[in-house]
């Protein structure tokens, strides 16, 4: 048993996280959504630099050929580090389903590609995860052998506004799901762009009309759908690790004010009524980690027990999120509330990311279906 | 990072679950620790069973008979017994003053107590809480003045476990009450429970059982060779308790088992062909608890291997405390919702019985189990721990 990360992680993680507070101390006290539109491009060349993007992409393809660990190191130091851009979007996602599903031309052509960060994705999820939600929310059809047509509309699409290539999860052709690659400038592709809480381009995705080759699939017609299954688990997993380390960052700028900060003629670290919360903050933080590690370790062998880690795991982390994020908030009083300080950037980043890859409402119930399942 | 035990761990687990499987006994399995009818005289035998195989003391030091286990090897016997629900070891004796004889006992006291402890000749009881002192311990007010080779011992302890059961008492004192600090005023006795002066009063608590009592000592003449370590030093000697060994603190497997047995009386009562299994606000309540023990399973194990790399916090084992007692508290509760009307009913054998045939026993170790939040250093008192050592550390988390 061991859950500790290797030497070569440490040293990559400790990397990571003196390049973020290099970042941040420049960033000073700048406005959030100005420094996303300033600084964006080149902060994504430089993570691809690092490495993060490429972390998980096989050797063959200019990758380095990590596994799910890798990715909970880069994304833990990313949460304490403040830094939102897309490496699950794109590092796990996009790199992980054209991995599995893309043709040779399409692996060379893309992943490459990706692990310099030349090209950005995007991952319209057709809102399969939405809880009630009676299947993908775009439709295909069929025009003739191998053209089809594309219709339908998805509120929030993280990243797409900002993005060289779409990737759309369709149903409609038979029980499976379908997965396409196609440009936003392509006729029958409209965006409306938006930012989200989190300060993150986004888009409504509509289709309408959209026309496309059989050339444009990743992989089988109706056949995508274990791949898109296990590759939104390891996004899961990698976006847990990230709330893991925006957390962290949570609890460590809370404490350090509590010793700081001076009412009554004493520090707040003083009073019983913060140090208890603080205890209950710290506990949650923990069973969080706990469980986030577990799935990334029983990610290796994708099946019921990784899926009930997964679901887990994004339960508890939305519960603590909302615990820590708010009492965060709440113990910095009124400076808690400023949008110059990382501890409101930070509870926001937390709130975007809970409806991401199945609110903690589809996951519940994703774990109380497999727990059934079990027991049956 | 892995889940995986080592060949050497696997190896030793499949040891522990077939000596298991071998000794203990049917009747011995299941019995509630809680139930003073049944309980003393099978932990006694099951411990006469474990002493043999020498896996009693498996945690004491080397000389005394302890066998360097590594603590994800208690974990892996703690939680192999509890599987097999196996009776609990008694904690005071084997768990605390065994060992703490071991450290602070001189070679006579550990001739003379160390076999007794073994044997289960002696049970042990902890007379630390005192009316006027339970979390403040250092308040401690009975009185131990010297006269020539004894102690006089004058006061009352509140609160003492099974003083009705137990031959000796290991009992904080103040021999110092003027000492600078209270805490430098407090003395270690193993006081034989035979000894003319003491009288022991039982306390019935809300789960109708009689686990608790008050012990008076009234000039009770104990031999100072009973002082365990030196005078004024029983403060040091209580703290050392906090060192020994801690695995099976979070109590996941007992409390696993707690969960099974609530969602047992949820499906057991069919109404329209369904459950209260079927309740969708009731099964959500239910999955995110076992989600809670889940996670507190993998934290429990995170800690025992980072003791074992000399890496834990200090304020880990608090933080298991509050989680296990706290997370067993809520499962327990949400069992007497299940059980609905028949939770008001007090388990005599006239009772309604639940259509599961469960909840009898729910009710009563809900009951005794509100405790598990006081004892072993109250929830409050951990919080305290957990939050100062955040608050005093250089280091960020």
């Amino acid at each position: 048993m061991d859950f500790s990360y290797s030497d070569i992680q440490t040293e990559f993680r400790a990397s990571l996280r003196r390049y973020f507070a290099e970042r941040n101390d420049q960033a000073g006290k700048a406005d959030p959504r100005e420094l996303a539109r300033r600084w964006r491009a080149e902060l994504w060349t430089q993570l691809a630099e690092l490495g993060t993007l490429a972390a998980l992409l096989p050797e063959a393809y200019e990758g380095l050929g990590g596994d799910t660990i890798d990715a909970i190191a880069i994304l833990e130091e990313a949460g304490r580090g403040e830094v939102s851009p897309p490496i699950i979007e794109n590092g796990i996602i996009a790199a992980g389903l054209i991995d599995r599903l893309g043709s040779a031309a399409q692996k060379q052509a893309l992943l490459p590609a990706i692990a310099k960060a030349s090209l950005k994705f995007a991952f319209a999820d057709g809102d399969i995860l939405a809880p009630g939600a009676p299947g993908p929310v775009f439709k295909l059809t069929q025009l003739e052998t191998g053209k089809y047509r594309l219709e339908g509309r998805q509120a929030m699409v993280a990243e797409a506004s900002d993005c060289d290539h779409l990737l759309l999860l369709c149903g409609g052709l038979g029980p499976g799901v379908t997965l396409f690659c196609v440009a936003p400038a392509q006729p029958g592709v409209v965006l409306r762009p938006f930012w989200t809480v989190d300060d993150r381009p986004a888009a409504s995705l509509i289709l309408d009309g959209l026309q496309l080759d059989a050339a444009a699939s990743i992989g089988p017609i109706g056949g995508a759908g274990e791949a898109v299954s296990d590759v939104l688990d390891l996004a899961s997993i990698a976006q847990c690790a990230e709330a893991a380390g925006l957390m962290a960052g949570l609890l460590n700028q809370t404490i350090a004010h509590l010793k700081t900060r001076t009412q009554f003629g004493q520090p707040l670290a003083n009073f019983q009524a913060l140090q208890h919360r603080l205890a209950d903050m710290v506990a949650a933080y923990e069973l969080s980690l706990s469980l986030t590690y577990k799935a990334a370790i029983l990610s290796r062998q994708p099946g019921p027990e990784s899926q009930s880690a997964v679901s887990g795991a994004k339960v508890q982390a939305a519960e603590a999120a909302r615990l820590i994020g708010h009492e965060a908030i709440q113990m910095h009083g009124a400076m808690g509330m400023s949008l110059e300080l990382p501890v409101g950037r930070s509870v926001k980043r937390l709130k975007a990311m809970e409806p991401q890859f199945g609110s903690a409402a589809y996951h519940l119930g994703r774990y109380r279906a497999l727990r059934r399942a079990r027991a049956a | 990072m892995d889940l995986t035990l080592t060949a050497a761990e696997l190896s030793f687990q499949a040891e522990v679950r077939d000596f298991l499987e071998a000794e203990l006994k049917p009747e011995w399995r299941g019995v509630s620790h809680v139930d003073n009818r049944t309980q003393p005289a099978i932990m006694a035998q099951w411990q006469a069973v474990l002493a043999k195989k020498g896996w009693l003391t498996a945690g004491w030091p080397a000389a005394n008979g302890g066998l360097g286990w590594s603590p994800m090897q208690h974990h892996i016997f703690k939680e192999a017994c509890s599987k097999a629900r196996a009776p609990k070891i008694p904690t005071m004796s084997i768990g605390m003053i065994g060992p703490l004889i071991c450290v602070f006992g001189s070679p006579a006291q550990q001739a003379f107590y160390l076999p007794r402890i073994v044997s289960g000749a002696d049970i042990w009881c902890q007379g630390f809480s005192e009316p006027g002192s339970g979390s403040d311990l250092a308040s401690l007010k009975t009185a131990a003045r010297r006269e020539g080779d004894d102690y006089i011992v004058s006061g009352q302890k509140i609160w003492t476990s099974y003083a009705h059961l137990a031959s000796q008492m290991f009992c904080l004192v103040r021999t110092d009450p003027l000492a600078a600090r209270p805490q430098a005023g407090i003395t270690m006795l193993l006081i034989d429970m035979t000894l003319p002066g003491i009288t022991v009063r039982p306390i019935r608590t809300i789960d109708g059982e009689h686990h608790f009592n008050e012990v008076f000592l009234d000039d009770v003449r104990v031999p100072v060779r009973c002082r365990l370590g030196g005078e004024h030093k029983g403060w040091d000697v209580a703290r050392a308790l906090l060192a020994f060994e801690r695995s099976g603190i979070a109590d996941v497997v007992a409390t696993r088992q707690v969960l099974g047995d609530v969602a047992a009386i949820a499906a057991g009562e069919k109404r329209d062909n369904a459950s209260l299994l079927d309740d969708d606000d009731f099964a959500n309540r239910l999955a995110r608890l076992e989600i809670a023990l889940d996670s507190l399973e993998i934290f429990e194990m995170r800690v025992m291997e980072a003791t074992e790399r000399e890496a834990a916090k200090e304020y880990d084992v608090s933080l298991l405390k509050i989680l296990g007692s706290e997370l067993k508290q809520k499962i327990h509760m949400l069992g007497i919702e299940a059980l609905g009307r028949f939770a008001a009913a007090w388990p005599d054998d006239d009772a309604p019985v639940h259509p599961s045939g469960a909840g009898a026993k729910l009710v009563v170790d809900a009951l005794f189990y509100r405790a598990g939040s006081i004892y072993g250093g109250a929830n409050e008192i951990q919080r305290n721990i957990v939050a100062k050592s955040l608050l005093k550390s250089a280091s960020e988390i």
